[in-house]
Order: structure tokens, then C-alpha cells, then sequence
């Protein structure tokens, strides 16, 4: 059996215990233990969303506790019926979630943890002061169930089953989406995913949004469940309860908030046993589990399981290296399909000589950082079809110049003009659009996951799929994915990287890492192509190779701009080269002119390489 | 106006402590990228350390908080040692997560050992109303906002005139480089968090005798010093100490003249405004310690 069939077992099987559950079990305080289950569960895997983009937030009860009171004022005080109070509980939230996203978003890591906090605390004051609206601390009463027919306990139990089934789908088409994948590529290396064209803040606004929709109407279900709402819902207690559920489950996985959700609901009932100390020991476990299990239970266990499986597997089949993430990865397997070359867009010259046109124009570009002048009126084209190499002294600003294009910097004054079209209004994203990608000097990949995945997140980020298509896989859904995948192979070949396609990326040696950030930047289609330092830190065998490389991706038409230190590289490739020294423009010419230049060899090459090799 | 100047007068002083909550906490997530939520449970422990040393043992009250403090200084070290040593090299989230279980854990803990009801220090320090012109001040707030700002200074000497405060703001600056030059980043973790739980442990036994005492006091404390610090700007030395004071003053105004039920919200919005327009803090870029 392969692992999807045991995957899909086990969830059937799940599926079906836990709709026969009422049948069997008649006692209410079970039954209730499994509402609140299940109610942790929407809880625990909305917020895991935003762990999705790698932000932790720790304010989803703001959102939970606006739905339920929106449902709760809706409904006692204005008599509205349930199914619109519950839809205006998840919309206000989402809302809510849409607007503080809005201030926050920009924020990373411990600066959005405490304003989300900071939310939080404030909502929970609003609710506990403003007795006019909410009845303060004494709570709204008498709240009506969602219909007259709900009776009993069972009733609830299959509306939140029925919700929770709902959820965890849509989030399990999500997750192998290209709205999943690009989550993915920010949560892993933001920076990268924004240069092969990700719009990070849209996909963060995007899981905040569906975040606290799902929390919303988890919020409606509270208030009319338990028929009574005080501001206890936004107490910091429960804060951390559907936090130590995501990351004890397993952050950013799909079965890892489910588990964790079940687990905390009912290791706390368990330990009613232990009466004054319950909570002494709930503590204890949690810093032992955060201690020996830090991804998570979720994924511990599906180590452990590997582990085994690799112990016992029959010799020859190759051993399970694919990362946990990918665990239930049900995506079409590859077909092998390649009948095309890469498509040359039409804006790449056709032939393999240089366009006469300059295709990248930069006019009097300064870049700034208080004092230090760090690029200064450097005037630069480049033309289509060729490479262009830039050189000079550490410090002297090709980076800087490359991020001004790239739009990953800021421009202090002047232009840089591609097809015509101004760049300096543009995000770093939007430049990769415009088929304008670029490495990175410091090795740059999404670290935990395969040679194969980071490819994948690569490709996805060009022609984005909505939310709609991809979670009812409509037509055209299917073709897509075909290709990226098509895509994805056609470049590990290229690069010849398929030898590592199920490694994770930073197990690669260096050479291999260096040779990926590379196929990323291709599979984002580039027709500009800007290296940072490609050869830095590679031996000569690596260099031979990547020299290679680099002539077969310009003989695809593709225009190589290159920021090196490795002479023999920069000599034997590049069309032209220009040098930049203190942030100036110095020379600019073919290889033979820069090395007779007498201010190039004062300022940056000494002796020029092919004089030094011969003496 | 003599009300204003008492609101003033009692915010400085709450405000000290803020200051010193926050200087600890903003150090430990400048030196070791923790946000620690243990925080405001140290500052119960350590009123809770004075209550059972001064009140119930009647040893006197300086010698009392004196002994707290050092043993909160190894009941730190124990804890970085333990718990957060293992964890440096995990995600933020990780150590976060391990001090919120630590913060669970002592807080019920404190519940078990000294059961849930609020309870006096009782003073250490005559009762007497000392009139400055119009304004009333009574021995113990004095002592208070004295012994913070001494503190502070301390620490901030500490800082600036010794080796090994040079040492941990070198680690400040740059960790990796700083243990390239020799210095041991794992102890300058350790003097860090000893040295904060510490502090925060005096803090609680200096407003302890003021304030009733009981197991969930640090939660709140907790939050208010997160304020302090984002106020200030995240691993801000100058900032947290500035924040502390500015909120302790915006509260008891806020308490005084709008609002008694919204006075913790101030803290809150404090939070939100600044990281919104200003996410770097009130005192802007500078990353400087001491």
C-alpha cells in the first residue's frame, strides 16, 4: 500500500468513528468534551494559517470573541435568525482581521506576537466596559440556539463535525495550492519568494482574512452553543490554549493543529483527576513537550514512523528523505511529459547575438544610506542577449546597484527604466513579473524542503491561481499544475540537479545549493537574469560548471547581468563588464578593454589575471 | 493642580517599577531573542518571597528582599540552564511557548503553596504622611521609586564601567562576532536572564507591601511590562526606562481624570499606537544598551 492509500484509511476511518460517536457514546459530559474538540480544532487550524506565513500571532481571541458577541447582540437584542447572525459574526471578524492586518502585517516576529497582544487585551477591555452593548462582566444571557430543533447535545456535535470537515478540506486543498505553496515560500525565505515574484503582504493579508473568518463563526458557534457570552472568551488563557494546540500539534501542518486540538481538550479533563495540581502539571508538559518535541507532536511522530519504515524497508528502495511537510502531498505524480524546449517569451531576441536596443536602462541612479554614498550617478545599459558583468572593490556597491533594480533596495534619486517601462515605483515582486529575477550573494534557498519543492514554489509565484480554483480544483486546475510541474523537471534537468530532487535543500553541498538558487530564479521565467556572486566560495571544478551554465541559460536568450569576484569567470563569459568603485561608475568595455584599463588595475585588478597567470 | 501633582507623584512611582520590569525583559530579548513571558511571575515570586521571609518569618525588610533577590538570581540561571539553553536554536516561538508553560506552572504552583486569597506584607515603614507643600508623600513610596531608580542606575553601571557588561554589550551588538573575540555568549545568556528574574523578583517585593499580594498579580505586570518595552523599542535599554515612567504617569492620570475601568487599556493602546507609528519605539533606531 502506498503511504496516500494509508493516509487516506486512516482519515476515513477517523471520518467515520467520529460520526458514529453519538450512536455510542450517550454521556453528555463526552459529548461536550467533543463539541469543545471540535471547536478547537476550527480554533487551532484557523490559526495555523497565519503560522502558515510564518506569523505568530497571539490575539486570535479578539476575533473569536468580536463573532461571538456580534452573534450574541444579533440575536438577543435584535432578534435576527441564526444562519444570518452566524455569517455576520465570521464577515465582521473577517473585517476586523482585514483591518488590523492592515497595521500590523508589516510587523515581523515579536513586534506583531505583542500588538497582537496588544488587540487583544484592548477587545477583552471593550467587552468588559462597555455595559451598555455587552452587559460587562455579568454577560449576555439567554442566548437561543441556532434552531428550535437543536436539542441536545448530538445536534451541536454534528454542526461543529460538520464545520470542522469543512474547514480542514478547504485547507487541505490549500495547502497543495499555489496559495499554499507561495504561503509556504514566505513563511520559509520571504526575501527569496518576494524575488521570484511573490506578493508577500498579499498572501499575509489573505491567510489573516480567511484566519479570522473561520475564527468568527467558530465565535457565533460559542455564543449559541453555550447560550451565554461573558468576556472571558478573550481572556489570555485561551490565547495561549489555541496556541500551545498549533505549535504542541505542529505549526504549519495540517494534521498537527487537528491532533494538538484533540490532545489539549482532553489531557486538561484528564488531569481534573489531579485536582489543585491539573494546572501545575499542564505547565510542566508543556515546557516538556516544547523541550524534546519543538516541531511539534505531529511531526515527531511522523519521524518516528519514518524512521521505522526506513529500518524495515526492503533493500534497494530508496530511503524516505521527503520532508513532513509533504506528507500527505497528493499532487499529480510527473508524467515525464517534456515535448517542448522552454518557451523563448517574446520580448528575448530571437537569435543569439546582442539586441543593438538596451532592454535595462539605469540613467543617474544615488542610492544613499544617511551618509554613505553607497551608489553615486552610475549611468548602466544592458542589452538584450548579453552578459554583463559588473566588478569592482568589496563595498563598492554592485549589490546595492542590484537591489535598486531588483526594487529589493531603495533608489535615492534617478531611473532605472526596463522595456520602457519605469521600475522605481515598482515592489521587489512586481520587477519579477516583469521577468526581472535575480540570486542572492549569501545562499538563498527555502531551506526545509526538497530540491523539487523549492522549485515548485518558484513557479507558482508567476501565475497565481485564485482561492476559488484551487480549493474546488476547477477546470484549469489540472493543466496548471501539470506544468508547473513540467516546468519544475525541464529545469532540475537543466541544471543537473536531479540527483537531489527529494534531498532537502540545505542538506545540498554548497556547489548544489549555489546551482538550486539558480533553477529557482529560472523556473520564475526570468528574461533579465541578475547574479549576485554565483561563483563565491565554489572550487574550480564548480566554476567550470557554473561558466557552463551560465552560456547555455544566455544561449536560451536569456540577458545576464553578473556581480562577481572570480576573474577567470568574469573574463571568459561576460560580453561587456563594467566596474564600480566607491559607488561610481569607473569603466565600462569588452574583457580585453577593461584589463589594459589603467584605472580598473589601480583601483581593483592589480595585475590583470591573465598577466599574473603567465609570471 | 495639588491633585495632579499627587496623580504625577504616585505615577512616577508605579512607574519605576514599570521601568525596572521592562529593563529586564527588553534585555533578555536584546541579548537573547526571548520573549519572556515568565516575567510577571517572577515579580509575584519575589513578593511572594518577601511575604513568607518578612511577614511570616519576620526577618527584616531590607535583609528579606535582599535574600529574595538572590535567590532569584540562581532560580534564573536554573532556568536558562534548563530550559531555554536547550532551545536557543529554535524558533522564536519554541522559547516563547516553553516560558508560557514555565509562567503556568509557577503561577499554580504559588496557588497550591500560598492558596488564592490576597494577602498583606504588612509595612515595613511608618506610617506618616510627609507634607511637601501640597503634595503627601509617605516613607515606603519614597523608598520605592529610590530603590528603582537605584537599581537602574546600578544596572546601567553595571553596563557601561564593568568587563563583563561590556562583554554582554558586545553580545548586544553582534552575537556571533562577540563570540569570535572570546567572549562566552552562553554566559552572558545566563548573567542576562539570572540578572532580569532577579529584578523582576525586587520589583515584586518593593510594590508588594502597597499592593495585596496573590498567585495571578503577575499576569497583568506581565502585560504592562510588555507595553514598556515595545514602548521603548524591543532590546532598548533608554526606552524601556523612559516608557516605564511615561506609563506609570499616563495611568494614574488616565485612572484619575477619565476612567478607572480603562486605566489597564492604557497600556494596551500604548502598544498598538506605537508599533503602528512608531514600530522602533519612542526613542527611535538607536540600539544601544546601558
Amino acid at each position: 500500500m502506498t503511504r496516500r492509500k494509508i493516509s487516506i484509511l486512516f482519515i476515513l476511518l477517523g471520518i467515520g468513528i467520529a460520526f458514529s460517536l453519538p450512536q455510542f457514546v450517550q454521556s453528555n459530559y463526552v459529548l461536550r468534551i467533543a463539541v469543545a474538540s471540535g471547536l478547537f480544532i476550527l480554533l487551532a487550524s484557523a490559526h495555523n494559517i497565519l503560522m502558515k506565513v510564518g506569523q505568530l500571532s497571539l490575539g486570535p481571541v479578539a476575533f473569536y470573541g468580536l463573532g461571538a458577541y456580534v452573534s450574541a447582540i444579533l440575536s438577543t437584542r435584535y432578534g435576527v435568525p441564526f444562519v444570518i447572525c452566524f455569517l455576520a459574526a465570521g464577515v465582521s471578524a473577517a473585517v476586523a482581521g482585514w483591518i488590523i492586518g492592515r497595521l500590523t502585517l508589516k510587523l515581523r516576529i515579536a513586534y506583531f506576537v505583542l500588538v497582537t497582544i496588544g488587540f487583544a487585551e484592548f477587545f477583552r477591555l471593550v467587552a468588559l466596559n462597555w455595559t451598555a452593548m455587552t452587559n460587562g462582566p455579568m454577560g449576555i444571557t439567554a442566548i437561543p440556539a441556532p434552531a428550535l430543533w437543536f436539542k441536545g447535545y448530538a445536534m451541536y456535535y454534528y454542526f461543529i463535525l460538520f464545520l470542522v470537515l469543512i474547514v480542514l478540506f478547504g485547507l487541505y486543498r490549500l495547502e497543495n495550492s499555489t496559495i499554499g505553496r507561495a504561503m509556504q515560500a514566505i513563511r520559509e525565505n520571504e526575501v527569496l519568494g518576494q524575488s521570484v515574484g511573490i506578493d508577500s503582504y498579499r498572501y499575509m493579508m489573505l491567510a489573516a482574512v480567511l484566519s479570522s473568518f473561520i475564527i468568527g463563526i467558530a465565535g457565533s458557534f460559542y455564543a449559541h452553543f453555550f447560550q451565554f457570552l461573558g468576556p472571558e472568551i478573550l481572556s489570555f488563557e485561551l490565547t495561549i490554549t489555541i496556541v500551545v494546540m498549533v505549535i504542541a500539534g505542529g505549526r504549519a501542518t495540517l494534521a498537527g493543529p487537528v491532533l494538538g486540538a484533540i490532545l489539549f481538550t482532553i489531557i486538561p479533563e484528564l488531569l481534573r483527576a489531579a485536582t489543585v495540581w491539573r494546572m501545575v502539571i499542564y505547565g510542566a508538559l508543556l515546557v516538556t513537550i516544547m523541550l524534546f518535541m519543538p516541531d511539534g507532536i505531529m511531526p515527531s511522530l511522523v519521524s518516528v514512523y519514518q524512521k521505522l519504515r526506513n529500518r524495515f524497508r526492503p533493500a534497494g528502495e530508496p530511503s524516505d528523505l521527503r520532508t513532513t511537510l509533504e506528507i500527505f502531498d497528493t499532487m499529480p505524480q510527473n508524467t515525464g511529459c517534456r515535448q517542448e524546449q522552454f518557451a523563448v517569451s517574446t520580448e528575448r531576441c530571437d537569435k543569439e547575438e546582442i539586441c543593438k536596443e538596451a532592454s535595462l536602462i539605469v540613467e543617474d541612479l544615488c542610492v544613499y544610506f544617511g551618509g554613505v554614498h553607497a551608489v553615486e550617478h552610475v549611468s548602466l545599459s544592458v542589452y538584450p542577449g548579453e552578459i554583463l558583468a559588473i566588478i569592482g572593490p568589496n563595498g563598492a556597491g554592485k549589490t546595492t546597484l542590484l537591489n535598486a533594480i531588483t526594487r529589493l533596495g531603495p533608489i535615492t534619486s534617478g531611473m532605472v527604466h526596463y522595456l520602457g517601462e519605469e521600475l522605481n515605483a515598482l515592489k521587489a515582486h512586481e520587477t519579477a513579473h516583469r521577468h526581472i529575477v535575480r540570486t542572492f550573494q549569501h545562499t538563498s534557498v527555502f531551506p526545509n524542503l526538497t530540491t523539487y519543492r523549492n522549485m515548485v514554489l518558484a513557479h507558482n509565484a508567476l501565475e497565481p491561481t485564485g482561492l476559488v480554483t484551487n480549493v474546488f480544483r476547477t477546470s484549469g486546475w489540472h493543466d496548471a499544475e501539470q506544468e508547473i510541474r513540467r516546468r519544475a523537471d525541464e529545469i532540475l534537468e537543466f541544471t543537473n540537479l536531479k540527483q537531489y530532487v527529494d534531498c532537502v535543500a540545505s542538506s545540498l553541498p554548497y556547489g548544489a545549493q549555489r546551482l538550486l538558487e539558480m533553477g529557482i530564479a529560472l523556473v520564475a521565467d526570468p528574461n533579465l537574469l541578475l547574479l549576485d556572486e554565483p561563483a563565491a566560495g565554489m572550487n574550480p571544478t564548480e566554476v567550470e560548471a557554473l561558466m557552463e551554465l551560465i552560456l547555455r541559460i544566455k544561449k536560451m536568450g536569456i540577458t545576464v547581468v553578473l556581480v562577481e569576484h572570480d576573474m577567470k569567470l568574469v573574463m571568459g563569459i561576460s560580453d561587456r563588464v563594467a566596474v564600480i568603485n566607491y559607488g561610481e561608475l569607473l569603466a565600462e568595455g569588452t574583457p580585453e578593454e577593461i584589463c589594459q584599463d589603467d584605472k580598473v588595475i589601480q583601483a581593483y585588478l592589480g595585475r590583470c589575471f591573465d598577466d599574473a597567470q603567465t609570471l | 493642580m495639588a491633585e495632579f501633582l499627587q496623580h504625577l507623584i504616585n505615577g512616577l512611582m508605579i512607574g519605576g517599577i514599570y521601568a525596572l520590569m521592562g529593563i529586564g525583559l527588553t534585555l533578555i530579548f536584546g541579548i537573547m531573542n526571548i520573549v519572556n513571558f515568565s516575567h510577571g511571575e517572577f515579580y509575584m515570586l519575589g513578593a511572594f518571597g518577601v511575604l513568607t521571609l518578612f511577614t511570616m518569618m519576620g526577618i527584616p525588610y531590607l535583609l528579606a528582599l535582599l535574600l529574595s533577590a538572590v535567590f532569584f538570581l540562581l532560580f534564573g540561571a536554573v532556568v536558562e540552564r534548563g530550559i531555554l539553553r536547550p532551545l536557543q536554536n529554535q524558533p522564536v516561538d519554541v522559547a516563547m511557548l516553553a516560558t508560557i508553560g514555565l509562567s503556568i506552572f509557577l503561577s499554580n504552583l504559588a496557588l497550591i503553596i500560598w492558596d488564592p486569597t490576597p494577602k498583606d506584607i504588612g509595612m515595613p515603614f511608618p506610617l506618616i504622611g510627609i507634607n511637601v507643600g501640597p503634595i503627601t508623600l509617605t516613607p515606603i513610596r519614597v523608598f520605592i521609586f529610590v530603590a528603582a531608580m537605584l537599581l537602574i542606575l546600578g544596572s546601567h553601571m553595571f553596563l557601561r564601567n564593568t568587563r563583563f557588561g561590556k562583554a554582554i554589550r558586545a553580545t548586544f551588538q553582534d552575537r556571533e562576532a562577540a563570540a569570535l573575540m572570546g567572549i562566552n555568549t552562553n554566559t552572558v545568556n545566563m548573567v542576562t536572564f539570572s540578572w532580569g528574574t532577579s529584578i523582576a523578583a525586587i520589583a515584586g517585593g518593593l510594590l508588594g507591601p502597597i499592593f495585596q499580594v496573590f498567585p495571578t498579580m503577575g499576569a497583568i505586570v506581565s502585560a504592562k511590562s510588555f507595553a514598556v518595552v515595545i514602548a521603548g523599542g524591543l532590546g532598548n535599554f533608554p526606552g524601556a526606562i523612559l516608557a516605564g515612567l511615561l506609563l506609570g504617569v499616563a495611568e494614574s492620570l488616565g485612572a484619575g481624570y477619565i476612567s478607572s475601568g480603562y486605566r489597564d487599556a492604557i497600556a494596551f493602546i500604548l502598544i498598538i499606537v506605537v508599533l503602528i507609528v512608531r514600530p522602533t519605539g519612542i526613542l527611535g533606531k538607536a540600539r544601544r544598551l546601558g
